[in-house]
């Protein structure tokens, strides 16, 4: 069995008998209610423990199709995201409704080996581009590496940028990687879109398995049957 | 007057290399020992080869021959030694070395043609220039704080340093400008000023650099800066100006990459202001700072060209490939090195990683 989570247009599976626990930390609950509350920051993307031992923060980027625009740096905004990511953790175990979720979080922070930090990068493809341009782009992730190690300093951890073209199951054990339909994403959002425009309660769920749906069929015919359904739940009733 | 190419047959490491240059900036790239110092002293010696007067044929010979001598200070700077400038290795079997040629030239009009024999009898083949084109060539060391008493001794005494070194002694100590040849130096020398953060004077043949809190002698100031500070003094002086040819040898040498990044621009400048830039370079910085100004046409767009001397083996001769920007260049050994410096770092730490995970699930 895996566990799935969606970035961008990655869909990344987990195995879970090496992957335990592993949650999508920036939406959790525990986060969201926690430090975000006060000042609005973000954390990383998910945050899972490898073999009950090893945490792993993973921040993932997607710019195959749309360009960085903020003007922060990648890695002064992931410096910033492990931060809250930390703070998070230690805040939200404090309080008893989360510490459970974050126990196994903080044991591995306070050891000096088990924590990695892995700032996921897709950039587009370089399958037909010239050799000097491959090699300036790996010269580059190593200065870019480098800056972003300088950065992590204080928390004593190792920071990696990865991408599907490494061989990133060595970084990331029990990881797969798949490439989602590119009109998976926009066909999730039309259907949630034309549901609110509607002026139909969705909650919090709903958007969210909205989202996750992978099957560009089933999201088509949710797009045709949010004109017409009544409540949400009519929308997933004969999901195909 | 642009220089346009150079032909070199036999010469040193080449055994036949052809160089299309840009108006704008040469870039010449490669290991040690692949002759881009070469190239950019013979293009200086081959323009210090043109006189002011014409001359005959033997004297033309002479003086071209002295100033190869001097530059590539074969032997000391000894003339009857330039034969050693011709590459051995190259005869066919059963013929003898047939000498070298150099060949340099600035349009259709202007030109150089220069055969050397083994033996180091020299021949001007062709020399039709309408004036000499003015030429500044910068060594990788500093000249500003050894100008002081350089040139009486370079004069008298047989030393190691090479003409080049004399002619920017010269160079460096002309006197500032007046009227509207200053104006004019001023734009040009500003750039450099600003990432000098100070100002060039000179006073009874030594030179000071002044910060704003009062003058520093030019040996107390940092190499890399006292580089800077010859660029003031000679596009503030006129020796470097629109139409003329910087020659520079590894300008990185002894500069924080803070600074490389500042002169790569400041050089973009100088390029756009008619300067003429042949630079040897072995620095990743410089290097492909220029070539992205070339390869998303900043403004004001530039002609470069990139030059990547490279060869099998030091006995090998030396290939050489060019193409306008860096990224469409097959032969790079400065990225080569830095990508390959990135895997060599991953490999260490996945290895280390992966010991990490075997330990823990034990």
């Amino acid at each position: 069995m895996s566990q799935q989570f969606i970035e961008g247009d990655l869909l990344f599976e987990f195995d879970e008998k090496l992957w335990n626990p592993l949650e999508s930390w920036d939406k959790h609950a525990a986060y969201r209610t926690g430090i975000r509350e006060i000042n609005k920051g973000k954390a990383v993307d998910f945050i899972g423990v490898y073999n009950d031992r090893i945490a792993y923060f993973i921040e993932v980027k997607d710019y195959r199709r749309h360009k960085r625009k903020k003007k922060i740096s990648l890695w002064d905004e992931f410096e910033l995201k492990v931060r809250n990511t930390v703070a998070g953790l230690v805040g939200s175990g404090r309080r008893e409704e989360h510490a459970s979720v974050c126990a196994p979080f903080l044991t591995s922070l306070l050891k000096p080996h088990e924590l990695r930090l892995i700032y996921w990068v897709e950039l587009p493809p370089l399958s037909n581009a010239l050799p000097a341009i491959r090699k300036r782009r790996l010269a580059v992730a190593g200065f870019a590496e480098r800056q972003t190690n300088r950065l992590m300093k204080w928390l004593n951890a190792r920071a990696f940028s990865v991408s599907q073209e490494d061989d990133y199951e060595r970084l990331v054990p029990g990881l797969k990687i798949q490439n989602l339909p590119r009109k998976r994403k926009e066909l999730a959002e039309a259907v949630v879109q034309r549901l609110r425009s509607r002026g139909i309660l969705l909650g919090e769920d709903a958007p969210r398995r909205i989202s996750n749906e992978l099957d560009l069929e089933t999201l088509k015919a949710w797009l045709e049957r949010a004109v017409t359904v009544s409540t949400v739940e009519e929308l997933f009733v004969g999901r195909r | 007057m642009k220089l346009t190419e150079m032909k070199v047959r036999n010469f040193t490491v080449f055994e036949q290399a052809d160089f299309a240059f840009a108006p704008g900036i040469n870039v010449f790239i490669g290991e040690n020992g692949t002759g881009k110092s070469h190239v950019l002293q013979a293009l200086y010696a081959v323009l210090k080869g043109v006189r002011n007067q014409p001359v005959d044929e033997s004297e033309a010979a002479r003086w071209q021959r002295d100033r190869l001598a001097e530059i590539f200070k074969v032997d000391g700077g000894n003339a009857s030694a330039v034969g050693s400038l011709v590459r051995v290795g190259n005869e066919r079997v059963g013929k003898e070395n047939e000498g070298a040629t150099l060949s340099v030239a600035a349009g259709q009009q202007a030109e150089t043609q220069i055969k050397i024999a083994p033996s180091g009898e020299l021949t001007v083949a062709k020399q039709s220039w309408s004036a000499p084109l003015d030429a500044t060539f910068l060594p990788a060391r500093d000249v500003l704080a050894m100008c002081e008493g350089f040139v009486p001794i370079y004069e008298r005494h047989r030393i190691s340093f090479d003409e080049a070194y004399r002619d920017a002694c010269l160079a460096l100590a002309l006197p500032e400008l007046k009227g509207s040849a200053k104006q004019a130096a001023d734009v040009l020398s500003a750039p450099f000023r600003t990432m000098l953060g100070g100002d060039v004077t000179l006073e009874n043949g030594r030179f000071h650099v002044d910060f704003g809190a009062g003058k520093h002698e030019a040996h107390l100031v940092a190499e890399g800066l006292r580089k800077i500070a010859a660029l003031v003094q000679l596009t503030g002086n006129g020796s470097i100006h629109d139409g003329s040819v910087l020659l520079w040898d590894e300008p990185e040498a002894n500069m924080n990459p803070r600074l490389i990044a500042k002169l790569a621009s400041a050089l973009h400048g100088l390029a756009a202001s008619g300067v003429q830039l042949f630079i040897a370079t072995h620095d990743y910085l410089l290097s492909h700072k220029l070539s992205l100004a070339a390869e998303y046409s900043t403004a004001p767009k530039i002609e470069m060209r990139f030059f990547s001397l490279h060869h099998g083996g030091p006995l090998e001769p030396v290939e050489v490939e060019s193409a306008p920007t860096l990224a469409q260049m097959s032969n790079n050994a400065i990225l080569d090195e830095y990508a390959q410096h990135y895997e060599d770092e991953r490999s260490l730490y996945q290895r280390e990683l992966e010991q990490d995970l075997k330990d823990g699930a034990r």
